[in-house]
C-alpha cells in the first residue's frame, strides 16, 4: 500500500489515493488530497458536499446517491462535476475520506 | 471499421490492480501466491479440462482461421494482435500444448507448444482482463469457439493460485456481506428507496412505491444496485411501471444486486452469488422473480440460475423474467397508457448489451419497448447491433479506474457506431454499459446522454 | 521401395489415424457441459438445432458471416476435398460398384473421372493457394500463423498435386492401383504400382493421417457437431439444464 503524507501526518492510501482508514481523516486531509484532485482551493461548496458525504458515511457506512447528494445539497450534477471534476463518486468522495465506492458505477 | 494496424504488445503495460490477502482469503482463495504455483495452476487446469467440454474442445480445434480475428472491440480499438480473439486464446492454448498434449510434449515449441512461466502468467492477468467476454468472436467463428469461456477458465486458473484484480473480488466480496456489489447496507437502502419514493411523489404527485422486504408481494425485482446509488432513473422507471400496472412488488436489502462478479472469476462464486436471489425469493414468498437492467445479470440469472442452485420450482414461469419482457407483455396487450410526447426532443438508439444479445436473447423487446415510448427511435448499423453488438468496452470485471486506457480503446468501435445515427440518446439496459459510456462520450467528444429503457418507458407511462 | 512395406505404412498411419481421431472424439463427447452456454438467439426445438449444426457444416454459415474472401477458398477447398474423397472411394475401392450405380461403361466411367477428377483437383490447389497467401499477406492472419498451419497447408498442397501430376502425366497405371487398393483393404496387400509419384503421393497420405489426430487438423471429427454453444437448445428456462458434471467424476467443485 501506498502512503501518502499530509498535514505533517502519514496516511495510508490505496491505488487510486483513497485512504484506508476513514477515522484518520481531519479537515487538512482534505486539504491535502485535493490538489490529486487538481482543485487549488477548497470553496465552501467544495465543503458543502465533503461534509455532507461524511456525514451520510458515519449514518450509513457507504456513500450516498448520486440524486441524494444534489439534493441535499442544493447543486446539480453538474455543478458537482465542476466541483469534483472526477464526479461524486470518486474525487469527492476521495477527498471526505470515503473508501472508494465501486460496482457497477 | 476499419482494420487497425498491428501494434504488438501495445496494452502489455495496462493491468489491474491485484487483490490482496484480505480480498483474497475471504473468496476461499490463496492469500498470496503459493511457491509451487505452476504445479497448483496446471493441476487446475487439467481439472478444468477434465470438467468443461468448452474449455478443451475449443483448445483443440481452433485452426487460427482468423475469422475472428477483427471482430474484437479490444483488438479493433487497440490493434494489439494478442487481442485479437483467436491470439487471446493462444496464450492459454499454447500452454496446453505444451502440458497437455501429445504434440507439445513430444514436440514442443515446434508444436507451438510453451512452458507456463511467469511471463507467461503476467500475459494471462493482462490479456484475460482485457477480455470483456461478450462473445462477438464466438458468432463469427465456424466452430462457435467461445472466447469467454477460455477466458473465465483462464482467469479461474489464476484465481486458484492467488492471481485476481482487486476490483472484482472486492465486488464479490461486498456482494456477500452487504447483497451488493456497491457496499449498500441494509439501512441504506431503505433510506434510499424511501427517498426516491420522495422523488417520485415530488415528480408526479402520487404515492409510488419503492418496497424493500415486503414479504408476500407477487413480484421479487432484483435490479444493479447502481440503479439505486447512480442510474435512479432507472430505479423509479421501474416504481412507476410497478404502480400503473398494478403488480405488488418488492426489492430485498439481502439480495439487492442482479450482477453476479462471479462469473468473471470462478465457478464457485458464480454459484454462491446467485443463491442470494433465489433465498430471498423464499422468505419473502414471491410468486415471481424479475430482474432489473444489468447485462451479465441477465445471463447468470437467465442461463444458469436453474442449473446452478435450482431446481427452481416454487416460482412461477418464466423464471427469471426480465423487465423488459414483463414490460413489452404488458404493452403488447394494450395494458400501458403511454405517451410518446413525453420524451419528444429525444432522438434515441439503443444499444445491444452483449448478454442480453448473445447470452440471453433479449432482442425484441427492448426495440419493442422503445418504438411504444419514443417518437424518433432509430438503429445503429446492423453489423453493430443485434447479436453483432459491439462491447460497451468495460465488461466481465474491466470497470475499474486503472484499465481506463483498455476501456476507452474498447469502447471506440460502439462510439463509432453511435456517431453515425445522429441520435442525443443511447438507451441502453444494463448498469456496466450505463457507467461506461459518459467516460467514453467524454473521451470521444461526443455530446449525448445515457439513459435506461425503463427510465424512458418511466417518462412515458400515464399514471 | 519394396510393396508389401508400402502397405505396411498405410496400415500403421490408418490405425493411428482411425485410433488418434476415436480418442480425441471420444474425449470431447465425454467431457461434460456444465452449464447452458449456448449462443443467442438460438433454437429452442431440437429440429432448430439440427438446422443450425446443418448450416455450419454444410454452408459454414459463420464464416459465410464473418469474411466472405475466406468463407469462399475455404469452403471450396473443404467441398472439393470431400469430391476428392469420393473420387478415391468411387475410382480406387468401389469402382465397379460406383462404375454400376452411376450407369456407365467403363469407357464412360473413366471419362468422366478424368474431367471431374481434373477440374476438382485444380479446384482444390487453387483453394489451398488462396488460403496460403491469405495467410502470408494479410498481417493479422500471418501474426496468428504458427508452423503447423503451414505445415498443414503445405501437406495438403503437396498432396493434391502429386495426385495431380499423375493424373495430368497419365503414367499412373490404374488397374495396378486398383488392384493395390483392393488387395489393401481385403488385407491381402499386393505390389504397388511402379510409379514413384504413386509412392510420393501415398506416402504424404500416410504423413497426413498420422498429422491429423494430434493437430488442429484434428477438428474434421464434426467439430461444430459438439460444440456447446452451437448443438445446445435455447431453453434453460423451459426445462431444467442439468449439469453432467457430478455423473462423470462424482465431485463436482462447486459442491460448497
Amino acid at each position: 500500500m501506498a502512503a501518502v503524507t499530509l498535514a505533517g501526518k502519514q496516511f495510508e492510501v490505496d491505488e487510486d489515493g483513497f485512504m484506508l482508514d476513514v477515522a484518520q481523516w481531519t479537515p487538512e486531509v482534505a486539504i491535502g488530497l485535493a490538489k490529486s484532485e487538481g482543485i487549488e482551493t477548497l470553496t465552501d461548496d467544495h465543503w458543502k458536499v465533503i461534509n455532507y458525504l461524511r456525514g451520510y458515511y458515519q449514518k450509513f457506512n457507504v456513500a450516498p446517491p448520486v440524486r441524494m447528494v444534489c439534493k441535499e445539497t442544493g447543486f446539480s450534477l453538474k455543478r458537482i462535476y465542476e466541483l469534483f471534476s472526477t464526479g461524486p463518486a470518486k474525487g469527492a468522495c476521495k477527498l471526505a475520506g470515503l473508501p472508494k465506492p465501486t460496482g457497477c458505477i | 471499421m476499419e482494420i487497425p494496424q498491428l501494434h504488438p504488445d501495445a496494452c502489455l503495460g495496462v493491468q489491474a490492480h491485484r487483490a490482496k490477502k484480505e480480498l483474497l482469503a475471504p473468496l476461499g482463495l490463496p492469500p498470496e501466491m503459493p511457491p509451487d504455483w505452476r504445479e497448483k495452476a496446471l493441476c487446475k487446469f487439467d481439472e478444468l479440462l477434465k470438467q468443461r467440454r468448452s474449455l478443451s474442445l475449443y483448445l483443440d480445434i481452433c485452426v487460427r482461421c482468423g475469422a475472428c480475428a477483427d471482430k474484437c472491440p479490444f483488438f479493433l480499438g487497440t490493434g494489439d494482435p494478442k487481442n485479437m480473439p483467436v491470439a487471446r486464446a493462444e496464450l492459454l492454448r499454447k500452454v496446453y500444448r505444451r502440458h497437455f498434449t501429445v504434440a507439445g510434449k513430444v514436440a514442443g515449441s515446434l508444436a507451438a507448444g510453451e512452458e507456463l512461466t511467469d511471463t507467461v502468467l503476467q500475459e494471462w492477468f493482462t490479456y484475460f482482463y482485457q477480455c470483456s467476454e461478450c462473445r462477438r468472436c464466438a458468432v463469427f467463428c465456424p466452430f462457435g469457439v467461445d472466447t469467454a469461456e477460455i477466458t473465465m477458465a483462464a482467469r479461474e486458473v489464476m484465481a486458484s493460485i492467488g492471481v485476481a484484480p482487486k476490483y472484482v473480488t472486492e465486488v464479490i466480496k461486498k456482494a456477500h456481506e452487504t447483497g451488493n456489489n456497491i457496499g449498500i447496507p441494509e439501512a441504506a437502502w431503505i433510506d434510499s428507496c424511501r427517498f426516491l419514493e420522495e422523488e417520485l411523489k415530488e415528480q408526479t404527485g402520487l404515492d409510488i412505491k419503492v418496497p424493500v422486504n415486503q414479504a408476500g408481494a407477487e413480484v421479487l425485482l432484483v435490479p444493479p444496485s447502481a440503479d439505486v446509488f447512480a442510474n435512479t432513473d432507472t430505479m423509479m422507471g421501474y416504481a412507476r411501471f410497478f404502480h400503473a400496472v398494478g403488480i405488488s412488488w418488492t426489492t430485498s436489502s439481502y439480495a439487492s444486486e442482479a450482477a453476479n462478479f462471479g462469473m468473471f472469476l470462478n465457478y464457485d462464486q458464480l454459484k454462491k452469488v446467485n443463491r442470494r436471489m433465489l433465498d430471498a425469493a423464499g422468505q419473502l414468498g414471491v410468486k415471481r422473480l424479475v430482474m432489473g437492467e444489468c447485462g451479465h445479470a441477465w445471463r447468470a440469472a437467465q442461463a444458469f440460475m436453474d442449473t446452478l442452485n435450482g431446481p427452481v420450482d416454487f416460482l412461477e414461469p418464466p423464471c427469471p423474467e426480465h423487465i423488459l419482457e414483463l414490460a413489452a407483455r404488458y404493452i403488447r396487450a394494450g395494458r400501458l397508457k403511454l405517451n410518446k410526447s413525453a420524451n419528444d426532443g429525444l432522438t434515441v438508439t439503443y444499444h445491444d448489451p452483449c448478454n442480453l444479445a448473445r447470452a440471453g436473447g433479449l432482442l425484441e423487446e427492448p426495440r419493442e419497448i422503445l418504438r411504444a415510448v419514443v417518437n424518433d427511435f432509430r438503429e445503429m448499423p446492423a453489423d453493430t447491433i443485434r447479436e453483432k453488438t459491439f462491447c460497451c468496452g468495460a465488461g466481465a470485471g474491466l470497470l475499474t479506474d486503472e484499465l481506463m486506457p483498455t476501456r476507452m480503446k474498447g469502447a471506440k468501435p460502439r462510439m463509432e457506431a453511435f456517431r453515425t445515427t445522429g441520435a442525443t440518446h443511447l438507451a441502453v439496459p444494463c448498469a456496466i454499459c450505463k457507467a461506461q459510456f459518459p467516460v467514453a462520450f467524454k473521451h470521444y467528444g461526443v455530446d449525448a446522454q445515457v439513459v435506461g429503457v425503463m427510465d424512458l418507458l418511466g417518462k412515458a407511462i400515464v399514471l | 521401395m519394396p510393396g508389401i512395406l508400402l502397405a505396411v505404412i498405410l496400415y500403421v498411419a490408418m490405425a493411428i489415424f482411425v485410433i488418434g481421431m476415436g480418442w480425441r472424439m471420444y474425449r470431447w463427447i465425454r467431457t461434460p457441459v456444465p452449464l447452458k452456454i449456448v449462443l443467442t438467439p438460438g433454437p429452442q426445438k431440437a429440429s432448430g438445432v439440427l438446422g443450425r449444426l446443418a448450416g455450419e457444416l454444410f454452408g459454414f454459415r459463420a464464416l459465410a458471416k464473418a469474411d466472405r474472401t475466406l468463407w469462399t477458398p475455404a469452403w471450396l477447398f473443404h467441398v472439393s476435398l470431400v469430391l476428392l474423397f469420393l473420387g478415391h472411394l468411387g475410382g480406387l475401392v468401389i469402382p465397379h460398384i460406383a462404375q454400376a450405380s452411376l450407369g456407365l461403361n467403363e469407357q464412360q466411367f473413366e471419362h468422366m473421372a478424368q474431367i471431374v477428377g481434373s477440374a476438382v483437383g485444380i479446384l482444390a490447389i487453387a483453394a489451398l493457394v488462396w488460403l496460403l497467401l491469405r495467410r502470408l499477406l494479410l498481417p493479422r492472419v500471418r501474426w496468428i500463423s504458427t508452423f503447423s498451419d503451414y505445415f498443414a497447408l503445405v501437406l495438403l498442397l503437396l498432396i493434391i498435386a502429386t495426385g495431380n501430376a499423375m493424373r495430368f502425366m497419365g503414367g499412373l497405371n490404374i488397374i495396378q492401383a486398383q488392384r493395390f487398393v483392393a488387395g489393401w483393404w481385403t488385407l491381402h496387400p499386393v505390389a504397388p504400382p511402379r510409379d514413384p509419384m504413386f509412392t510420393v503421393h501415398l506416402l504424404l497420405v500416410c504423413a497426413l493421417l498420422i498429422y491429423i489426430p494430434f493437430s488442429k487438423l484434428v477438428h474434421i471429427g464434426g467439430a461444430a457437431l459438439w460444440s456447446p454453444t452451437l448443438n445446445q437448445r435455447n431453453n434453460p428456462r423451459q426445462q431444467r439444464y442439468v449439469t453432467t458434471w457430478e455423473k462423470t467424476d462424482g465431485n463436482s467443485p462447486a459442491s460448497s
